[in-house]
């Protein structure tokens, strides 16, 4: 699944993570992979939710913490 | 709609379901025992109508579809009873396969629960064939009785696909989580669908809503013993909650995305973890080093986004329509409140 793939490298690769943010067209080539308008989307989509205010990324806990209460 | 109509909505669903189950044990032949055994069991599985969740808004899913879909007069209300039926059926079942594989539960009560979500099994569909012969659709009601039994066979397939893998790839675990809650929330809103019209695009629209709508559901479920873990670290006195370390969709994704030594190391943290208290932490750090969060974010966004996609249809009924899409939006809360629609943006 590339968006899992792209996640990754966002997550782990910083000069990656820069370089889509000025250029990602060229980032993603550069990397093999590739993405449809809809996954780059649903990327920046999570991207707008996946940093704390002084851009240190969330975690898979406190995602859970603000989904709870649901059922 | 505001969130008090859609709760008294919900409530007024809950207490037909409840009606619904009444009467036909009212009229059973059935010994009182039994009887009383499985309207306790319903009752105490079951939501009070003054106390609902969100996740209990999704009874409201068959009424409302049928109602978006211009639907005359009253949705027959033992069909969402006879989906409730099967809801909690599933649920029962699943429920003791996760006690047997992880606790070896009392053999009483898994062959009594067994039991008695056999009998849920059967008043639902025996409410289905009530409803045949009162009705005169029979075209659509055969469609919608045929869709019963193949969608709640492709809950089965995911549930074994679920019960018999140790680990499934990325695209497996997702293929999983779209025929266990997928089918069953497609199935909701495909039957209101199909009561309601002719169209077969919309039928498929309203099957999609319901299938993404599953897997966000699925997704939350997941995200449950993240928050117990979460919990741990903030408490050594909490119990380390029973999950699966391998097959919950945070650990998926790592195990997919991580380079092979990484993902080595990370099988041997996943090994550990069952047996020492300690090694949560390096399964945790594990999991978010790899963009778990982010990934979980991305694909609640798809699956929103696909759902609400396929009500984009402008001569659905606006009130109804809209009512499904908030129910969604209830579920995910305010990280996925779309009014940033990520497919709207796509375009």
């Amino acid at each position: 699944m590339t968006l899992a793939q792209v996640v990754y490298q966002l997550s782990t690769d910083s000069e990656f993570a820069a370089r889509m943010r000025t250029d990602p067209e060229g980032a993603l080539a550069e990397k093999g992979l590739q993405l449809s308008n809809e996954e780059k989307a649903f990327l920046a989509y999570g991207l707008r939710r996946s940093l704390h205010a002084d851009g240190s990324p969330v975690s898979i806990q406190e995602v859970a913490s603000l989904y709870l209460g649901w059922r | 709609m505001a969130l008090s109509e859609i709760e008294s909505l919900a409530a007024r669903e809950v207490g037909l379901i409840f009606q619904a189950v009444r009467s036909f044990l009212k009229k059973s032949s059935i010994s009182h025992k039994y009887k009383d055994a499985l309207w306790k069991t319903f009752i105490s599985l079951s939501p009070s109508p003054g106390k609902l969740s969100r996740g209990n808004f999704t009874l409201l899913l068959p009424r409302l579809s049928y109602q978006a879909c211009g639907g005359e007069g009253e949705f027959v209300s033992k069909i969402s009873a006879a989906w409730y039926l099967f809801y909690l059926a599933a649920d029962m079942m699943d429920s003791i396969q996760d006690q047997e594989n992880r606790d070896e539960g009392s053999i009483i009560s898994v062959a009594e629960g067994l039991n008695l979500a056999s009998g849920f099994f059967f008043i639902a569909n025996a409410l289905l064939t009530e409803v045949l012969k009162t009705k005169n659709d029979f075209p659509a009601l055969y469609d919608v009785i045929g869709a019963f039994h193949t969608r709640l066979l492709e809950m089965c397939d995911g549930q074994q696909q679920d019960l018999c893998a140790k680990e499934l790839s990325l695209e497996g675990y997702l293929d999983m989580l779209r025929k266990k809650s997928g089918a069953f929330f497609s199935l909701a809103c495909y039957i209101g669908a199909r009561m309601a019209c002719g169209r077969p695009d919309w039928w498929k629209r309203f099957s999609d809503f319901g299938s993404h709508l599953g897997v966000v559901i699925q997704i939350l479920d997941d995200l449950e013993d993240w928050y117990k873990l979460q919990e741990l670290q903030n408490n050594a006195q909490s119990v380390l909650p029973k999950m699966d370390w391998y097959k919950n969709l945070p650990a998926v994704y790592a195990l997919e995305v991580l380079p092979s030594k990484e993902r080595r190391d990370f099988r041997r943290a996943i090994d550990k973890v069952g047996k020492e208290t300690s090694a949560v932490s390096d399964y945790i750090g594990w999991v978010n080093r790899s963009g778990a969060a982010l990934f979980i974010l991305a694909l609640i966004g798809r699956e929103v986004g696909y759902a609400k996609e396929a009500l984009s249809e402008e001569a659905l009924v606006a009130q109804p329509k809209e009512d499904l899409i908030r129910i969604l939006e209830l579920l995910v809360g305010k990280l996925g409140a779309c009014s940033n629609d990520p497919t709207q943006r796509a375009q």
